[in-house]
C-alpha cells in the first residue's frame, strides 16, 4: 500500500482524462515510467543473459528468465487492473510487444542468423538485381512466388539506399508495432473493453512462434500483421454501415497485400472471411450492414483464385505436403502404427524441468480454461459472427496440440498457434475480466497475473528450447547456433571466386549461407527431387551416387568437418530426406566426408579448416 | 467540428510536400533521393491516405495503425507493382508509384483540409519529473542492455581461421594461389608444392596482417609431367598458433 502511494506520488503529474472534461484532455502517464523502466531493467538483464549464452555461462538461463519476467509481470499486473485508461493499456501493449521484439534482435544484433532470414535474403537479392519477380530460389522455391516482404524491403531499399540489415529489423519491427495495433483494436471493437484488449493482447504473445519465429525476416512476419489489420479494417467497415472509404479500401488493400506476401496466412485469412460473412448473413440479420464483410470475403476469395492460379500454385502442393504429412502421421500415432514424438528432446542441451514443468501447466490452463470461454462467449446473449468464427477457431486448438505429437505435424501446430491465439486471447479475456459476468472465473489480480504468466511463459518454452532463444557457441546441426564466422566467410568467398549459381551439395547450415550470401546454387530433394543427402553419407562414390552427381550437374561439394564431430540438434545435417534423419545416434562418420580426397576427376579447392570445398565437375567424365 | 490546429497542419503539409519533392527527384535520377529519409515511406503514405479517407479524428491508435499499416500495405503493393512493371524494380519505378498513390491521397487530403474537414486532436501530456527520470532510466537500461548484446556478437564474430583457395583460371590466365588471413593476429605462411615429375616447390608467402589477402601466381605445369599438384601451406602466428592447409589442384599447362 506505502509503495503504491509512493508509486504514484512519485510518477503522477496530473490527474486523469476525466477530471476536468471543459478542458482540453491531457493524459495521466501514471504508470507508464513505471513499465519503460521495468522494461528497459529486463533488456539489460537480457543482454546479459546473451552475452553469458555466448559463452556457455551458467547463469544465462536465469538471467534471461528475469528479464523476460521484469518486462512481462509488470505490464501484465497492470493490464488486469481495472484502472488504467485505453490509452494506458494500448501503450503498455505496444511497449511490451516491441521490447519482446528487440529480444529476438538482440540474440543477433548485427547480423541475419535464422535460417529462414537467409532463405528471404535470397529472393530480395535476386528482386534487387534483376528488378522483377519469381526468380528461382533454391533455399526456398515457393518464396519467389509470395514477394510481398522482399518486394516492400526492395521498394524500402532503393528508395533509402540503407543496408538490407537495418532495413529488414526496422520493417519487422514496424511489422511487430501493427501486429499489436491491430491486436489491441479488434479485441476492443469486438468486446468493447479495452481491458480486455490488453489482456488478450498478452495471451496472444503466448503463441509459440511470437518471441522468435515471427520476429524474423520472413514473409509470415509480414503477413501476419498485414492480416490482423484487414480483419480489423473490415469489423471497422462494417460497424461504420459501409461508409467509411478508408477502412473498406485498406481492408481491401490489405487483403491483396496479404495474399502476395504469404500463403498460409492468406487462405487462413480467406477462411476467416468466409466464414465470417456466411455467419453474419445467417446470424446477424437487422444488426449493422453485413455487404462489407461479404465484399471482403468475396474480394479474398477472388484475389487468392487469381494468384493461386496464376502463380500460385507450387503453394497448394507445398501445403498439401506439410498438412497432409503431419495428418497422417497423427493417424498413425492413434491408430498404434508409430510412436508418438517425445516432446522436449532434442540432441542439443536439454530443458530444464521447471520450464517442461511451465509449458505443460500452461496448455492445461489453457485446455480447462477452453470449455469455459466458449461458453462465456455465447451465453447470455445473441453473439455476433465474428465472435462465434472465434469460437470455432478456438476449438481448434486441442487438435493443434495432438499434431506436437508428430514429427512432420509439429511446426503445422506451431503455425497454427499463430492464428488460433488471437481467438484464444480475445474469448480467453472476455471471459477473464470482461464486463458480462462468469460465475466460474478467477477474480482476484493476485491469481489471473499468475496464470496469465504461466501461460506467456508456456508458450515461450514451447516455441523455443534454450538454444534457440539465446545465443552460444556452435552446435552442429542447430540453426542459427550453426551460423558462425567461417561459414560466412565461405559464402562470401564462392561468391567472389567462383561466380554465382553454381550447382553445389552443402549441409543445410553452409547451404542457406552459400544459397544467400554466395548466391549459390545448393542441390537437394526438395528443389530438384535429388537425394544429394545420399552422396555425403555413402562410404564410397558409386554408380548411385555418380548418377546423382551427374543428374543434378553437381559442380561443387562443400564438407564441414564439423559434422563429424556430433548428431544435429535438429534432426539432420543436410535435409529431411537423408537417411536415418532425426534418428542420428553417432556422427556421420569422418571418413564419409573425407571420401573425396584423392579421388581421380576431383580437385580440392578450397581449405579454411573446418570447410573443404572440392570440384567434382570431372568426376562423372573420369569414372567408368 | 473543432477548427483545425494550423501548426499540426503546416508541418505536416511541409512533411507531405518534401516527400512528394524527393519522390520526384527519385523518379528523374533513378538513385535512392530519399536517402535515411526513405523510412518516411513507412509512414508518410499511410498517414496522408488515412486523413484523406478516414471517417472522423481518428484517435492516436486507430491513427497510427492505420499509418503505419497503411504505409506498410502499400510499400508490399508498390514493390510488387514496380517488379512486375516491364521496366522492373528500381528507385524511378518505386517512386513513380508511390507518387502516383501518394498524389491522390495528398489531393483529397488538401481538398478536404480546405473546407476544414480535417480535425486534429492536440494531446497534451503531463509528465511529472519522476515519470520523466524513470523514463530516462528505462530507456538508458535497455540501451545498455542493447550495447551489451551487440558487443556480445561483435565479439563473437571475430575469426581465427585461414582461407586457402585455388581457383581454376579463366582460359589463357595463370592459376592463381590465394590465402587470406582470418586470425584475428598477423601470420607468417610457406606453401610446398608437390609437382608428380617435377621438384618440390618451396615458396615463402610472407607475413601478413589480419583481414589481408594475399595472391600468388602458380608456376606453370610441365606439360609433360600430368597429374594433380598437392599444395601444403602452414601458417604461423606470434602467439605460437598455426594453421596448415591443403589443396589439390590440377593447374592449366
Amino acid at each position: 500500500m506505502i509503495g503504491r502511494q509512493a508509486i504514484h506520488r512519485l510518477t503522477t503529474a496530473s490527474r486523469t482524462e476525466h477530471a476536468h472534461p471543459r478542458r482540453r484532455p491531457r493524459v495521466s502517464v501514471a504508470w507508464r515510467p513505471v513499465i519503460v523502466a521495468s522494461t528497459g531493467a529486463g533488456l539489460l538483464l537480457l543482454g546479459l543473459a546473451d552475452d553469458q549464452a555466448r559463452i556457455d555461462g551458467p547463469a544465462s538461463l536465469p538471467l534471461f528468465w528475469a528479464g523476460i519476467l521484469l518486462m512481462v509481470g509488470p505490464s501484465t499486473w497492470r493490464l488486469v487492473s481495472p484502472a488504467p485508461s485505453r490509452n494506458e493499456r494500448m501503450s503498455i501493449v505496444l511497449i511490451l510487444g516491441l521490447a519482446l521484439y528487440l529480444v529476438k534482435v538482440m540474440v543477433s544484433p548485427i547480423a541475419f542468423s535464422l535460417p529462414d532470414e537467409f532463405t528471404h535474403w535470397r529472393t530480395l537479392d535476386d528482386i534487387l538485381s534483376s528488378g522483377h519477380l519469381f526468380t528461382d530460389n533454391p533455399l526456398l522455391p515457393i518464396s519467389p512466388v509470395f514477394p510481398g516482404l522482399e518486394a516492400a524491403t526492395a521498394a524500402a531499399k532503393v528508395s533509402s539506399g540503407l543496408g538490407i540489415f537495418p532495413l529488414a529489423m526496422i520493417l519487422m519491427g514496424a511489422a511487430r508495432v501493427v501486429t499489436m495495433l491491430s491486436l489491441f483494436l479488434l479485441a476492443a471493437t469486438i468486446t468493447g473493453s479495452a481491458r480486455v484488449a490488453g489482456i488478450a493482447s498478452v495471451i496472444y504473445m503466448a503463441n509459440l512462434s511470437f518471441l522468435q519465429f515471427d520476429a524474423q525476416f520472413s514473409y509470415e512476419s509480414l503477413a501476419i500483421p498485414i492480416a490482423f489489420l484487414a480483419i480489423w479494417a473490415v469489423l471497422c467497415w462494417s460497424r461504420h454501415s459501409g461508409r467509411s472509404v478508408l477502412h473498406g479500401g485498406l481492408a481491401l488493400a490489405a487483403i491483396a497485400a496479404t495474399t502476395v506476401t504469404h500463403h498460409l496466412t492468406s487462405l487462413v485469412l480467406v477462411t476467416f472471411l468466409v466464414t465470417w460473412a456466411v455467419l453474419s448473413l445467417v446470424r446477424d440479420r437487422g444488426a449493422k450492414p453485413r455487404w462489407p464483410i461479404v465484399v471482403a470475403a468475396a474480394w479474398a476469395v477472388a484475389v487468392n483464385t487469381v494468384w493461386f492460379a496464376t502463380v500460385g500454385g507450387l503453394a497448394i502442393t507445398y501445403l498439401n505436403i506439410i498438412v497432409r504429412g503431419g495428418a497422417d502421421e497423427l493417424v498413425a500415432v492413434l491408430t498404434g502404427a508409430t510412436a508418438a514424438k517425445q516432446l522436449f528432446v532434442s540432441a542439443g542441451p536439454a530443458v530444464p524441468p521447471p520450464e517442461k514443468v511451465v509449458a505443460y501447466a500452461s496448455v492445461l490452463l489453457l485446455l480447462l480454461a477452453l470449455p469455459f470461454m466458449l461458453l462465456h462467449a455465447v451465453r447470455g446473449r445473441r453473439p455476433p459472427a465474428v465472435v462465434l468464427v472465434l469460437g470455432l477457431a478456438a476449438m481448434l486448438y486441442p487438435v493443434s496440440l495432438a499434431l506436437r505429437f508428430t514429427v512432420a505435424g509439429s511446426e503445422t501446430s506451431q503455425r497454427a498457434s499463430e492464428f488460433l491465439f488471437v481467438a484464444l486471447g480475445v474469448l480467453g479475456a472476455d471471459w477473464l475480466v470482461g464486463s458480462r459476468p462468469s460465475r466460474w472465473r478467477p477474480h482476484r489480480r493476485q491469481i489471473v497475473v499468475p496464470i496469465l504468466l504461466v501461460v506467456f511463459a508456456g508458450g515461450l518454452v514451447s516455441g523455443d528450447p534454450p538454444q534457440g532463444r539465446l545465443p552460444g557457441p556452435y552446435h552442429v546441426g542447430a540453426e542459427q547456433r550453426s551460423i558462425e564466422p567461417e561459414g560466412v566467410a565461405t559464402a562470401a568467398w564462392a561468391l567472389r571466386e567462383l561466380g554465382p549459381n553454381n550447382r553445389l551439395i552443402a549441409d543445410r547450415t553452409n547451404a542457406k549461407l552459400l544459397g544467400s550470401i554466395g548466391a549459390q546454387y545448393p542441390v537437394t530433394s526438395a528443389n530438384q527431387h535429388l537425394g544429394t543427402a545420399y552422396v555425403m553419407f555413402a562410404a564410397t562414390i558409386g554408380r548411385s551416387e555418380l548418377d546423382i552427381i551427374r543428374r543434378g550437374a553437381i559442380k561443387y561439394v562443400v564438407v564441414d568437418l564439423r559434422l563429424a564431430s556430433d548428431v544435429p540438434v535438429y534432426r539432420y545435417y543436410f535435409e529431411a530426406a537423408e537417411p536415418d534423419a532425426g534418428q542420428h545416434t553417432t556422427p556421420i562418420p569422418l571418413a564419409s566426408l573425407q571420401k573425396f580426397d584423392g579421388l581421380p576427376g576431383v580437385t580440392r579447392i578450397y581449405d579454411s579448416g573446418d570447410i573443404i570445398i572440392y570440384d567434382v565437375s570431372r568426376l562423372v567424365d573420369v569414372t567408368p | 467540428m473543432s477548427l483545425p490546429d494550423p501548426r499540426s497542419r503546416v508541418a505536416a503539409t511541409l512533411l507531405i510536400l518534401v516527400t512528394l519533392g524527393l519522390l520526384a527527384v527519385q523518379l528523374v535520377t533513378n538513385q535512392p533521393a530519399l536517402g535515411g529519409v526513405g523510412l518516411v515511406l513507412l509512414l508518410v503514405p499511410g498517414f496522408v491516405v488515412s486523413q484523406a479517407l478516414g471517417p472522423r479524428p481518428l484517435g492516436w491508435p486507430e491513427g497510427l495503425l492505420t499509418t503505419l499499416g497503411g504505409s506498410l500495405v502499400l510499400a508490399v503493393l508498390a514493390g510488387v507493382i514496380a517488379a512486375l512493371l516491364p521496366h522492373g524494380l528500381d528507385a524511378s519505378s518505386v517512386a513513380a508509384v508511390e507518387l502516383v498513390a501518394l498524389s491522390a491521397a495528398s489531393t483529397i487530403w488538401l481538398v478536404r483540409l480546405m473546407g476544414h474537414d480535417v480535425t486534429w486532436g492536440r494531446l497534451r501530456i503531463s509528465v511529472g519529473p519522476g515519470s520523466l527520470l524513470l523514463v530516462v532510466v528505462g530507456l538508458a537500461l535497455g540501451s545498455a542492455g542493447f550495447i551489451v548484446a551487440v558487443r556480445g556478437a561483435q565479439d563473437q564474430t571475430h575469426t581465427s581461421f585461414v582461407q586457402l583457395w585455388s581457383v581454376p583460371p579463366t582460359s589463357g590466365a595463370d592459376e592463381l594461389l590465394g590465402v587470406r588471413n582470418l586470425t584475428g593476429l598477423a601470420i607468417d605462411c610457406e606453401a610446398v608444392i608437390i609437382r608428380p615429375g617435377q621438384p618440390e616447390y618451396d615458396w615463402h608467402i610472407g607475413a601478413f596482417a589480419n583481414g589481408q589477402s594475399w595472391l600468388g601466381q602458380l608456376p606453370r605445369r610441365d606439360r609433360s609431367s600430368p597429374g594433380l599438384w598437392q599444395i601444403s601451406v602452414h601458417c604461423a602466428a606470434p602467439d605460437g598458433s598455426t594453421f596448415d592447409r591443403r589443396l589439390s589442384i590440377d593447374p592449366p599447362a
